[in-house]
Formats: structure tokens, C-alpha cells, sequence
């Protein structure tokens, strides 16, 4: 197996038939998942905000930090990869809302609307979601299967999503 | 009941235009200056309770709530055929999801059709519920609920 | 392939019913829209319909008149029903379902569930 990571603010794809792609410490971010089951091939982000305009030289430096530049791009790679869209499965894990001292404008709850309103927007369907909440999430994608798992860390087992 | 809690209308509000318009709202923290012509929606309900529900937004926040209720760019053309129109349907929307709040699902509940208008911000009325919401970018949609006494 | 029909009186929600069933993947061949019950009697009439997608709060002729309408009539009684609709009334729930309705969507819907409902009222489920 190689463990492919993704980090905050990044994405990664890959074909690799041993990889199995993992995110940690999903708060109030967001993980999406896309799995294209007869290309075998995958990708995930783990962005922290919903919009880029929030800061425009931040995004044209690390894209994956928000929503609207990163999952686009998350897209595109894996169309780059021979991925097609009619056959992409995807899975939204996070957007907890993590107490803030003001509680105003919850950023787990933006992230995850904004995704929704993206997705509206260009007609992708969001087979499973594992969101909201206040517990923080981990998740991965077997490469080989397909399979996405989650763990919160209010509980101990690992579930498939 | 006169007024229903504006904690259970902002709940309710701000659930609906989360899902239906993939806007994220808060109470306006501050006064809010509007514009001399607005565009509002109202609809009469009657039930264990007759009232009337209240949504009003600059023309700006309607064409950008039609957007995405439609899920096209903002200058698509039928944007500003159809804004009223989406403005109408948000508040149908959260007609039927308050009445179900307010007063359960067991009675029966009958819901006007909603009337579009432009014109200037109206005075509230007395014993009506009333909150102004403003989104991310601070544009505010203000909301009235207003029950009649009972029979 | 299929042919649907959307009854609902705001013209915003029924162009949402036509996106969510192409975001669903339904490959639906042809979309007919009526403004009310009333207007949907005549696309009946006129059309092969494989389900009706339908709002209850319609003037002239609501989504519940609508439903007995097409209840009566031998050439419509057998076309699934699903509701879509903001009213939540239980009293209307069942008398929808005694009328033989398919599925009640809430508004908002999510797009995947009025696809799914879309599929399960019409035996595809598993298909593209």
C-alpha cells in the first residue's frame, strides 16, 4: 500500500493501483472525494475556505485552499488523468462547526454550502457525505476499490461512507 | 402565541436560504440602510393561526438569489426574467416550513400564492416578528411574520 | 427514455426540477412544464407521460385536485405521482398516498433525493 497524503490547502490524484489517498484533522474544512470506478483512478482535496476572493494572491499560490479554485482544479486533474466525468463518484466529508469566540459566519457550514451552490451549478451529484457536526474527521480513498472511509473523533471505529 | 420568537424564524429562514439559494445568512448586527426601491414578497397563510410572511431584498440580492436557485452565471438573461419569481418561491418555502414549526403537521394549513412588489421599505406593523439577515457579503433580506389574534 | 411532466405554478422551481433530474443522470427524452392542475389535464391528454412531478399550492387547480383528477381517469390513474411541494400537512400526506401518490418531497429537496425518488417510482433503480 502507499499512503498518498494530503495535506491543508492541497489536493492530490493519482492511479497508483496500491494508493490509498488520506486527509487528517477535517474541522471545518472540507474533504471532497472522486473516485472514477472503471479508470480506477482518484483524487481528493482538503480546502479550508469557501471563497478565493477572500485573498487572491493566497489562491493563485495554493489554489486547493479554497473551495472555488480548488475543486475545479481537483476536477481537471483528474480529467488529466483519462478520469471521466459521467463516471465520478463523489463523497463530501467535514465542515464541522468548530466553536469560534464570535460563533458568526460558521466556517464549516460556508465551506460546505459554497460546495453545494459549485456543484448546483455544474451538475455534479454528491453520492455520500459524512459533514457538519463538531467532531473533527479523517478520511480515505482505496485506489484499488473505490472504498471511502471515515473516522470522527467522537468514535472509534472507521466506517465506511 | 402573538409573535413567533425571532429565533425560530431566523432558524428556519436561514435553513431555507442555505438550501434553496446556497446563501449563508446572520442577523444583522447594525441598522441597515436600504435603498429607496426594494423588491418584496408576501404571503398570506391561514391555519390554527392566519398571518402573513414578509421577505424583502434589493434587487441586487434577488438577481444573485435567482442565480443560484437557477444554478447560472448572474448575467445569464433569464436572471432577471425570473427574479421575482425566485424570491416568490423562497418565501413559499419558508411559509410551509414555518407553518410546520409553528404549528406542527397535524392541522391543516392552506398557503396564499406570494405577491411580488417594488417599492420603498415599508413600517413594521405591530405584533409582527421581524429580522433583518445579511449574507457573507452583507447584503441584507428582511423578514416579517405577523400572526392575527386568534378567533 | 422517458417523459415527464413538472406541475408547479413558479417557473424558478420548475427549472430547478428539470436541473436536479439532469444532475440525477435520468436520461429523460422529453420535459413538459404546466403552470397548474388545470394545464397539466391538457398535457395529458395530449402526451405519453411516465410520471408527473407535482406541487400542491397551484390556483385554479391544485396539486391534490390534480392527483384525483388523474385518480378517476383509467388513461392516468396507473402515471406515478411524486410531490414536491413546501406543505407538510399529514392530513395531505395521506390523502395523497390514499390516492396512490408515489413519494412526498419537501421543499428544499436535494437534488440526489428527487432523482432517487425519480427512480424508484419508475423501477429504475440500478440503472443509469
Amino acid at each position: 500500500m502507499s499512503l498518498i497524503t494530503v495535506g491543508m490547502g492541497d489536493l492530490r490524484v493519482s492511479d497508483d493501483p496500491e494508493g490509498v489517498i488520506v486527509t487528517y484533522a477535517l474541522g471545518s474544512c472540507i474533504a471532497v472525494i472522486v473516485y472514477d470506478p472503471a479508470r480506477r483512478a482518484g483524487g481528493m482535496i482538503h480546502y479550508m475556505l469557501p471563497q478565493s476572493s477572500l485573498a487572491p494572491e493566497k489562491a493563485l499560490a495554493k489554489p486547493a485552499m479554497f473551495a472555488d479554485t480548488g475543486v475545479p482544479l481537483l476536477f481537471e486533474q483528474l480529467y488529466a488523468l483519462s478520469c471521466k466525468k459521467s463516471q465520478l463518484i463523489v463523497k463530501v466529508v467535514g465542515g464541522a462547526n468548530i466553536h469560534d469566540e464570535n460563533g458568526t459566519f460558521e466556517i464549516g457550514k460556508r465551506n460546505y454550502v459554497m460546495l453545494r451552490k459549485m456543484f448546483w451549478k455544474v451538475g455534479v451529484p454528491v453520492a455520500a457525505e459524512d459533514v457538519g457536526g463538531s467532531a473533527s474527521r479523517t478520511t480515505r480513498l482505496n485506489l484499488a476499490t473505490g472504498v471511502t472511509t471515515v473516522r470522527r473523533s467522537d468514535q472509534t471505529v472507521e466506517v465506511e461512507l | 402565541m402573538t409573535s413567533p420568537s425571532r429565533e425560530l424564524v431566523q432558524q428556519v429562514v436561514a435553513q431555507v436560504l442555505e438550501e434553496c439559494a446556497f446563501l449563508c445568512t446572520e442577523q444583522s448586527a447594525a441598522p441597515v440602510t436600504w435603498p429607496a426601491q426594494i423588491t418584496r414578497a408576501t404571503l398570506q397563510f391561514s391555519g390554527p393561526r392566519s398571518g402573513r410572511i414578509e421577505l424583502s431584498a434589493t434587487r441586487e440580492l434577488t438577481l444573485a438569489i435567482a442565480a443560484d436557485m437557477l444554478g447560472v452565471d448572474l448575467e445569464d438573461p433569464d436572471v432577471g426574467k425570473l427574479a421575482d419569481g425566485a424570491l416568490a418561491e423562497l418565501t413559499n418555502v419558508v411559509t410551509g416550513a414555518l407553518m410546520a414549526k409553528l404549528f406542527g403537521t397535524e392541522c391543516l394549513c392552506e398557503l396564499g400564492m406570494p405577491v411580488v412588489e417594488h417599492g420603498a421599505p415599508s413600517e413594521r406593523l405591530l405584533a409582527t416578528t421581524e429580522l433583518t439577515l445579511v449574507d457573507m457579503e452583507g447584503r441584507p433580506i428582511d423578514v416579517r411574520v405577523s400572526l392575527r389574534p386568534p378567533a | 427514455m422517458l417523459s415527464i411532466l413538472i406541475v408547479d405554478d413558479s417557473a424558478v422551481m420548475r427549472r430547478m426540477v428539470v436541473k436536479a433530474l439532469a444532475l440525477g443522470g435520468l436520461q429523460v427524452d422529453k420535459v413538459f412544464e404546466a403552470e397548474g392542475g388545470h394545464q397539466a389535464l391538457d398535457v395529458l391528454d395530449a402526451q405519453w407521460i411516465d410520471l408527473v412531478l407535482c406541487d400542491i399550492n397551484m390556483p385554479i387547480m391544485n396539486g391534490v385536485e390534480l392527483v384525483e383528477k388523474m385518480a378517476s381517469e383509467p388513461l392516468t390513474a396507473k402515471v406515478p405521482v411524486i410531490m414536491v411541494t413546501t406543505e407538510r400537512s399529514e392530513i395531505r400526506i395521506s390523502r395523497l398516498k390514499e390516492l396512490g401518490v408515489s413519494a412526498y418531497l419537501n421543499k428544499p429537496f436535494r437534488p440526489e433525493a428527487l432523482a432517487k425518488a425519480v427512480r424508484e417510482a419508475l423501477g429504475l433503480e440500478g440503472q443509469p
